[in-house]
């Protein structure tokens, strides 16, 4: 608080040489003086005892402020004003809290949230049930049922996540060879019932239908150079 | 995206319900494969847009095999960098590697890239070996080795850059020894050059490119280049290198030259190559020529900026048949 260098605490003042029965007067008449003026200094109080060496150091008073200017900085509160001035400052500076619900704070591209099984523009799902996400998945949350569809292609049949086993690792996301199963920036999934937990194939692509635009974002921010 | 016929918006809300009578991938063509063609363009625009200036250049019954293989590289490409540790990016290789093999024995998984190089192979015969070669070095890549030698990173960008030069021959259907040489060399001096661009991302990530001969040769310290972005002797050591991919540049152009007018064939593959493959060269060759400029330093920033005349400089080398 005391940047400006106006004033140095009185417990600070400098020693000068003087009698023994004086200094020890003028001692017990100074230290609740410097005391009470170190309660408004963010400086460090020295109020502790000092150590027998220095009982014979003295004030040197002819430097430093004079004794009128260090009366009036504590009788007219300057370094309250000071602090009051802080305060001040404070009011006009923007807010470091965010109101949390409607506003939110900054999320990394890397983010590793709510799970989501993304499509293809076309609408196609991505997923083409190579289970890879399954073999790698360290809590085995994952699991996966596939068989071929009327049309040949080989598809799922059943994609569970139980999000309650899940350690987000994003395992599953990195060993996606078509980028289909991806941890997406939702984080505020809570649920009342562990059942609601237990995602299947439609609340995954679901997800990934809600929040493709922020996933394709995320995902463009990584950039190969190889 | 893909699909005209609906607004973006509308695309990305498609319920469930919807989804079923959605468009589907078929290997057999129909508007399956559109979309999926258009996926591995919409790859290399986002990904690679260097190389997807050059394609227009090329008859438009192959520009589809370009596309293709171009976005293969891209997946190839990203793998190190989306993966935490070198077994996943190895199960993805082996994805690639199984996804190659059912390509060519015509079961494609429903996989747009896949599908797309499916169609690919009915109009030129593209050889596997050279996809699995990519696909070896870039999992030996992995684990980020560091190349011991100029030759290691020659090694590293034929087997990367000149494989895919190869392909794009091949779905021209060029085959001469004279043509895969010059090629091998461009494809040389295109991987280093990659490399080149590439130090001050992959010194953000705590990896150095280049050879660990030419950085003891100028006693650079690794730490200090991932510090401060900058040690004693590295401009001279990004010399040295850029001087390796530089002088394949000279080989590609002198052999250019060299091509006897008298053999009816080697010119037409000359002529090939001059006029499909020059422009290939032009996006690295201006960055060697503007890494000069900057007295080689490979973190200034200005040698990250797209050139805006790009598109310009392609076409004028395409026109006057020169690197």
């Amino acid at each position: 608080m005391n940047f400006l260098k106006l004033t140095r605490t009185m417990a600070l003042a400098q020693p000068r040489r003087i009698s023994p029965m004086a200094s020890i007067a003028f001692r017990s008449a100074m230290v609740p003086l410097g005391i009470k003026a170190a309660r408004f200094s963010t400086t460090s109080i020295r109020s502790h005892a000092a150590p027998a060496s220095d009982n014979n150091q003295q004030v040197d008073y002819s430097k430093g402020p004079s004794a009128i200017d260090k009366a009036s900085q504590w009788l007219l509160l300057t370094e309250l004003m000071r602090g009051m001035w802080i305060v001040l400052e404070q009011f006009f500076r923007p807010p470091y809290t965010i109101y949390y619900p409607y506003e939110k704070g900054a999320l990394s591209p890397r983010f590793r949230g709510e799970h989501a099984l993304r499509r293809y523009a076309t609408g196609e799902e991505r997923c083409i049930a190579c289970k890879l996400c399954e073999a790698i998945c360290p809590a085995q949350a994952i699991t996966i049922e596939a068989e071929p569809r009327e049309d040949g292609s080989r598809r799922t049949t059943r994609y569970d996540i139980d999000m309650t086993k899940c350690i987000y690792c994003g395992f599953c996301q990195e060993a996606c060879p078509v980028d289909a199963i991806v941890e997406g920036p939702n984080y505020e999934f809570v649920t009342e019932t562990h059942e609601e937990l237990l995602y299947n194939k439609e609340k995954l692509l679901a997800n990934g239908d809600k929040w493709e635009v922020e996933i394709a974002r995320n995902l463009q921010a990584d950039h190969p150079y190889r | 995206m893909f699909n005209s016929t609906l607004p973006a918006g509308r695309i990305l809300h498609i319920s469930l319900r919807n989804a079923r009578h959605a468009v589907r991938y078929h290997s057999t063509g129909g508007p399956g494969l559109v979309s999926a063609q258009k996926f591995c363009a919409d790859s290399v625009r986002k990904n690679d847009y260097e190389n997807y200036l050059c394609i227009p250049f090329y008859p438009k019954q192959v520009q589809n095999a370009q596309y293709a293989i171009r976005a293969f590289n891209v997946e190839l490409a990203s793998i190190r960098e989306s993966v935490s540790n070198a077994v996943i990016g190895k199960m993805r290789t082996q994805f690639w590697k199984d996804t190659i093999d059912k390509t060519f024995a015509k079961n494609p998984p429903q996989q747009p890239i896949a599908l797309a190089l499916s169609d690919a192979l009915q109009h030129a015969s593209l050889s596997p070996m050279w996809f699995k070669r990519i696909i070896n070095e870039r999992e030996e890549n992995l684990e980020d080795p560091q190349f011991m030698t100029i030759k290691d990173m020659e090694k590293y960008a034929e087997n990367t850059a000149s494989c895919l030069l190869y392909l794009q021959l091949e779905s021209l259907n060029v085959r001469d020894v004279n043509a895969d040489h010059i090629v091998s060399h461009i494809g040389k001096m295109i991987g280093i050059t990659t490399l080149l661009r590439s130090i001050p991302f992959h010194a953000s990530q705590k990896r150095l490119v280049l050879p660990a001969e030419i950085t003891a040769n100028h006693n650079i310290v690794q730490e200090d280049v991932f510090r401060q972005g900058h040690a004693e002797g590295l401009e001279d050591a990004v010399f040295d290198v850029a001087t390796a991919a530089h002088d394949h540049l000279l080989t590609a152009r002198s052999m250019l030259k060299s091509v006897p007018p008298a053999a009816m064939p080697v010119i037409l593959s000359a002529v090939i190559i001059g006029t499909r493959l020059r422009f290939i060269l032009v996006p690295s060759a201006q960055y060697l020529a503007k890494l000069e400029q900057h007295n080689f330093n490979a973190f200034e920033p200005k040698l990250q900026v797209r050139n805006w005349k790009l598109p310009l400089d392609i076409w004028s080398a395409y026109r006057n048949q020169t690197i």
